[in-house]
């Protein structure tokens, strides 16, 4: 792990993947109200947190909105970025949901620090200001979101057994460490992170590596759905998670009912989309031409109709 | 009708071997009293905190729970013609009232030919799996029900089959199904190819 420290900022986005399945879980968690446990049993892969006052009714026709995290995890508390940023939309009713890849350098009013990178949120007030931010940005609320870092994605790939990508293109990446040809690759954790983490293969770097995170996220929905077609699978899979993860304001029951219903989805009737950018001031990239009215077809109820 | 319940005695048998430890499990089957000789086979603790051992008062509850299901929706509609309205009582209001809505027909066998004589359950079996917190209590339980019954009607031979999950939360002071995931699949004299086959799901288990 000494090198993946050395390049944090890339190994940040690595971690979306995994949270993909819990981020649809979760989305739906609003609708029950959990306890807190503050503290996992065994090493923390993730942490999932209810950052914001909206909170799911139970509707089906009420899309929800989940954000996924991936941190640098620089060393400190309060210093981790926010690299790796993924608004996941569910829409119950519909049984569709979106993915919303959102670069990192994407230039973000942060409420309380002005206009900076959206991913600098998180060093600046956490979770809860990263979420808050995010959902500024795209206009939408977002109630609960989760975040890990380079180890805990590690562990939560090799945790659940792997995860099996069909690898787009080739892979020759000496910075992430992704060596890989195109088609199925059963990836261990490390491997993983190498593949959400590989942004030097390709001509528009963080951009290609975002869309390429929530592939990952989708293979590990497909799989996860295969292992876990039932309730006794899921149950053994929430056991697993459960004692890897920090909940700040649902409980496990409610995590069990969120991951249920997220593997409920087929990845067929996931969109992954990137938020359009374009170059802006210094480093900061602009929201593209067409960036708000995605938001506003997103926002409506999370599928996209119209991009 | 039969006589049904008492499932806590059997669940009591199974005190002795249910899971101790996080993913320990029974394979020795027990009778649950019910009037097709429903089998509770394993009992599982998948606890993400410490080891536990399914608690005997969750797993009796349970048992009893599935009992009620089966008997009410299942074996008094076969009997009747009808479902034991009652059984809705096992469930939590949100399940109830798509259990007896939309997924009636998967739910339950109101409207199925009515039997002439006994109901032979070539398989009937409760697996159950629980989930336990970073405390250790017991927050969800899942059922997995294996239902294979034969029933003589007017004209032949009722063949029934249903699989699935019920899973049990705390409600209202007691466990109750607050989801399923259930199949069925008829065949026999009187059943339309619209009663043929279906699947439900409901709640957490969706």
């Amino acid at each position: 792990m000494t090198l993946l420290r050395r390049h944090p900022v890339v190994g940040a986005l690595v971690i979306a993947p995994l949270c993909a399945l819990l981020a649809v879980a979760l989305l739906f968690a609003a609708w029950l109200h959990g306890t807190r446990i503050p503290f996992a049993s065994g090493a923390t892969w993730f942490s999932v947190e209810k950052v914001g006052q909206a909170h799911y009714n139970g509707e089906p026709t009420q899309p929800v909105f989940f954000l996924i995290v991936g941190n640098d995890s620089r060393g400190g508390p309060g210093n981790a970025r926010g690299d790796a940023l993924h608004l996941v939309g569910v829409n119950p009713a519909l049984h569709k949901a979106t993915i919303l890849d959102i670069p990192r350098d994407t230039s973000a009013q942060i409420p309380g620090h002005g206009t900076d990178k959206v991913n600098a949120a998180l060093a600046y007030g956490g979770l809860a200001l990263q979420a808050q931010t995010v959902a500024k940005l795209v206009g939408v609320d977002v109630p609960y979101a989760m975040t890990t870092d380079f180890d805990g994605f590690t562990a939560l790939i090799d945790g659940v057994g792997g995860i099996d990508v069909n690898v787009p293109f080739p892979m020759h990446d000496t910075y992430s460490g992704a060596y890989f040809q195109p088609g199925v690759v059963h990836m261990n954790g490390q491997q993983a992170l190498a593949f959400c983490r590989d942004r030097h293969d390709f001509p528009t770097g963080d951009l290609q590596r975002s869309e390429d995170q929530g592939t990952f996220m989708l293979a590990a929905l497909a799989q996860l759905r295969a292992q876990n077609p039932d309730a006794t699978g899921t149950i053994h899979l929430l056991a697993l998670l459960g004692r890897h993860v920090q909940l700040d304001g649902i409980g496990l029951g409610d995590l069990y009912r969120l991951v249920r219903l997220g593997l409920a989805f087929d990845p067929s009737q996931v969109r992954n989309v990137r938020v359009p950018v374009t170059n802006g001031t210094g480093t900061n990239l602009a929201l593209g031409s067409d960036a708000q009215s995605l938001f506003r077809d997103f926002a409506d109820d999370a599928v996209l109709e119209s991009h | 009708m039969a006589t049904v319940v008492a499932v806590a005695m059997c669940a009591s048998a199974l005190a002795a071997c249910s899971g101790g430890s996080s993913k320990a499990r029974s394979s020795k089957a027990a009778p649950i009293n019910s009037s097709v000789a429903l089998q509770l086979t394993t009992t599982n603790v998948e606890s993400a905190g410490p080891a536990v051992a399914f608690p005997a008062d969750v797993r009796d509850q349970a048992a009893q729970v599935v009992n009620s299901y089966v008997e009410g929706a299942v074996v008094t509609a076969l009997r009747t013609g009808t479902s034991d309205p009652r059984f809705t009582q096992v469930f939590t209001p949100d399940a109830a009232a798509k259990a007896t809505g939309p997924d009636r027909a998967v739910v339950t066998d109101d409207g199925v030919e009515k039997t002439t004589g006994s109901i032979d359950p070539s398989k009937a079996t409760v697996a159950l799996t629980a989930l336990a917190d970073t405390a250790g209590h017991v927050v969800l339980v899942s059922a997995a029900l294996t239902l294979e019954l034969r029933a003589p009607v007017a004209g032949g031979t009722l063949h029934l089959t249903r699989l699935g999950d019920l899973v049990l939360a705390p409600s209202g002071g007691a466990w109750r199904v607050a989801g399923y995931d259930l199949a069925v699949t008829r065949d026999g004299p009187g059943v339309t190819a619209a009663a043929a086959s279906g699947r439900a799901h409901e709640g957490p288990t969706a």
